[in-house]
């Protein structure tokens, strides 16, 4: 396996690629190629476009709900208020804001057709990262899997702002990859524009925030000790570039709060659920919530890694009014926790970790609460779009593993970015977990994917399978995951009866 | 050198805006907006010393000017609360009245909601209650058909 991956400059560069079977072609595009990629960004595009078409319009749910709240009340207070127990980034609200100001009631209509446009971003991206840590033809199975990958279409017409979190999100990890492997200005512009995109991405969904410092680090360390004045220049291009979306909003917060708060408020609110005595798994709850069709939440989990006292979780801190000190005595109570009940933190982690890698998603629960009035809700397209969701997400996160070993043997500058994301997520998992935490890292594990399917070997098999070392890992992580599948065996089998 | 041209040494001049002219637009940037908020903070610091100092007429002016522009979210946790248990009802029924509520008798629970005749009011005051986390449900697309309906956007 070739060591490193640019991390601490062991990786080959691209000049002088790694002795291996491994030979990627991942020269600039020519013509057909581009078409080809184009194609499938445009397909993916148009299925969002039909998925929207096809489900109608759904009952706001809880967070989106509160979400139109935020809008309609900035729009006519000319405030962004808290929402509930958190402040979410204004990015969401704002655009929400422009669009119910715009078109009026058409307006939420109108926002999830700009979330099915500027998906395409997200498609591009996810390509030109598979085209640069693999070869073309990984960009162009990238742009497939992007395409056809249901979980994560369905997410242009709900009314979350993950969907808008990835339109810059996606389009920063590519940029960060193009500069790692770039070199002079054009490295420094793209440097300049990823930073921005993450700047701006942290403006709609605080969940990336703690990526920043590892991004910045491994930019500075990625050069390695002969270029460490060249790094740390590069690391604070980055910096500085992240902070200039950032601060107008910091210092708002500021004004407001009396603390200095980047992106969002969330962590308290996040201890209160994760943290503590009670288990909530929002993939699941609503369907247990239905009249006298499912059991209790603590009664379906398998006890072993569920929460077995719910009647003794701390409450939240609502007596405070500040939503920045509520948040930080919240995460305080929920410390405590994790000090008072060590074993019970441990044994509800793997539940959480399960949760995050479950293979459903809040489009088998929106299916599963009838939530589509649309041609969507119908039983055979029900079924067909639950089938799909769930087979996609298991393959997605099953096949991203020899991905991995791929990126790591093929040792492309830059793959740290992506190794970087695949851990940083899963580690969010273990506060909160639900499928739709997942959505960051699911551009990274299509890019996996893509390098799985799309790199060969020598011998024509699919390179992440075949012999030497990492193999066993592979292995090792495949079990891993079938274990946590079968941790929440019994909520995956309530999500697709409820589906059903 | 006598009939001859001096020929740069280097190549070709460096073009605009080169590494160091991005750190330093980023850097100028964020300079300037903290000057604007160093600004800001001033004037938030003495309205609010005139709404906790000033005299009646005063007090309306600041607390009304920290409710709409200034500090919203602060006015949103704080103010409310002092306004409703405030003795003096001339001064909290001027700030609800061009604060939040053209309707200052009207405390803003959920029972009250439904006493507001005036549609756009009442959508008004719902939003209220509901940025002060005490409304009682979410916003369904019944509520948006209705308030668009009789609101516009």
């Amino acid at each position: 396996m070739a060591a490193g991956c640019g991390v601490v400059g062991l990786a080959p560069d691209m000049d002088h690629p790694p002795e291996d079977s491994l030979q990627p072609d991942s020269s600039p595009g020519t013509r057909p190629w581009l078409l080809w990629a184009a194609f499938w960004v445009a397909f993916g595009v148009a299925l969002r476009l039909a998925l929207l078409g096809l489900a109608g319009e759904s009952e706001l749910h809880h967070d989106e709900a509160n979400y139109i709240y935020l809008a309609l009340g900035w729009s006519h207070f000319g405030v962004l208020q808290d929402a509930e127990r958190y402040l979410w980034p204004p990015l969401w609200p704002w655009t929400l804001r422009q669009a119910l100001e715009g078109f009026g009631r058409h307006g939420l209509w109108v926002s999830k057709l700009c979330l099915v446009f500027t998906s395409a971003s997200v498609g591009a991206s996810v390509v030109g990262l598979a085209a640069r840590l693999g070869d073309k033809r990984s960009g162009l199975v990238a742009g497939a899997l992007w395409a056809l990958y249901l979980p994560l279409a369905a997410y242009t017409h709900m009314g979350w702002a993950e969907p808008l979190f990835l339109v810059f999100f996606a389009p920063a990890l590519y940029l960060l990859v193009a500069a790692e492997q770039d070199a002079g200005r054009s490295a420094d512009r793209k440097l300049l524009a990823a930073g921005l995109c993450v700047g701006v991405a942290l403006l709609t969904k605080s969940s990336a925030l703690f990526l920043l410092p590892i991004l910045i680090a491994g930019l500075a360390l990625s050069r390695g000790r002969g270029a460490w004045r060249e790094g740390l220049r590069r690391a604070a291009l980055l910096g500085l570039a992240i902070a200039v979306p950032l601060v107008p909003w910091t210092l708002r917060n500021a004004e407001v709060y009396g603390r200095f708060v980047p992106s969002g408020i969330s962590l308290g609110a996040n201890a209160f659920n994760g943290l503590n005595a009670h288990d909530l798994n929002f993939d699941v709850l609503p369907l247990t919530r239905r009249p006298g069709k499912a059991p209790t939440l603590l009664g379906l989990s398998r006890p072993a890694f569920a929460s077995r006292h719910p009647d003794e979780a701390w409450p939240t801190a609502a007596e405070i009014p500040n939503t920045a000190d509520r948040n930080a005595e919240e995460w305080r109570r929920g410390l405590a926790w994790v000090r008072e009940h060590p074993f019970d933190f441990l044994r509800t982690r793997v539940k959480k970790l399960a949760d995050f890698v479950a293979p459903t998603s809040y489009f088998v629960r929106h299916l599963g609460l009838r939530r589509y009035p649309g041609p969507l809700g119908k039983p055979f397209l029900r079924r067909v779009g639950t089938l799909w969701a769930m087979a996609a997400a298991a393959l997605l996160m099953f096949l991203a593993l020899p991905g991995v070993r791929v990126a790591w043997r093929t040792g492309r500058r830059g793959t740290w970015v992506l190794l970087a994301c695949a851990v940083y997520f899963p580690a969010t998992s273990l506060l909160v977990a639900s499928s739709r935490f997942r959505v960051p890292w699911l551009p990274v594990l299509l890019v996996f994917c893509a390098l799985a399917l799309g790199t060969r070997g020598a011998e024509g098999r699919l390179a992440g399978l075949g012999p030497g070392a990492g193999r066993r890992l592979v292995l090792a992580g495949w079990a891993l995951l079938l274990g946590l599948w079968w941790v929440d065996l019994p909520e995956l089998r309530l999500c697709l009866e409820a589906a059903w | 050198m006598p009939g001859g041209r001096l020929v740069s040494a280097s190549p070709r001049p460096r073009r605009w805006p080169n590494a160091f002219g991005l750190h330093l637009a980023c850097v100028v940037w964020i300079l300037f907006v903290l000057s604007v908020s160093l600004g800001r903070h001033q004037s938030l610091a003495d309205l609010r010393r005139t709404a906790a100092t000033g005299s009646t007429q005063e007090r309306i002016e600041a607390l009304v000017s920290l409710g709409q522009r200034a500090a919203p979210a602060q006015f949103q946790q704080r103010a409310p609360a002092a306004l409703l248990n405030e003795s003096d009802s001339l001064l909290r029924e001027f700030a609800f009245t061009n604060t939040f509520s053209r309707n200052p008798a009207q405390r803003l629970d959920d029972d009250a909601l439904a006493q507001i005749a005036d549609p756009d009011e009442r959508f008004r005051a719902s939003l209220w209650l509901y940025c002060r986390m005490t409304t009682p449900r979410r916003v369904t697309l019944a509520d948006l058909d209705r308030w668009f309906q009789v609101s516009g956007p």
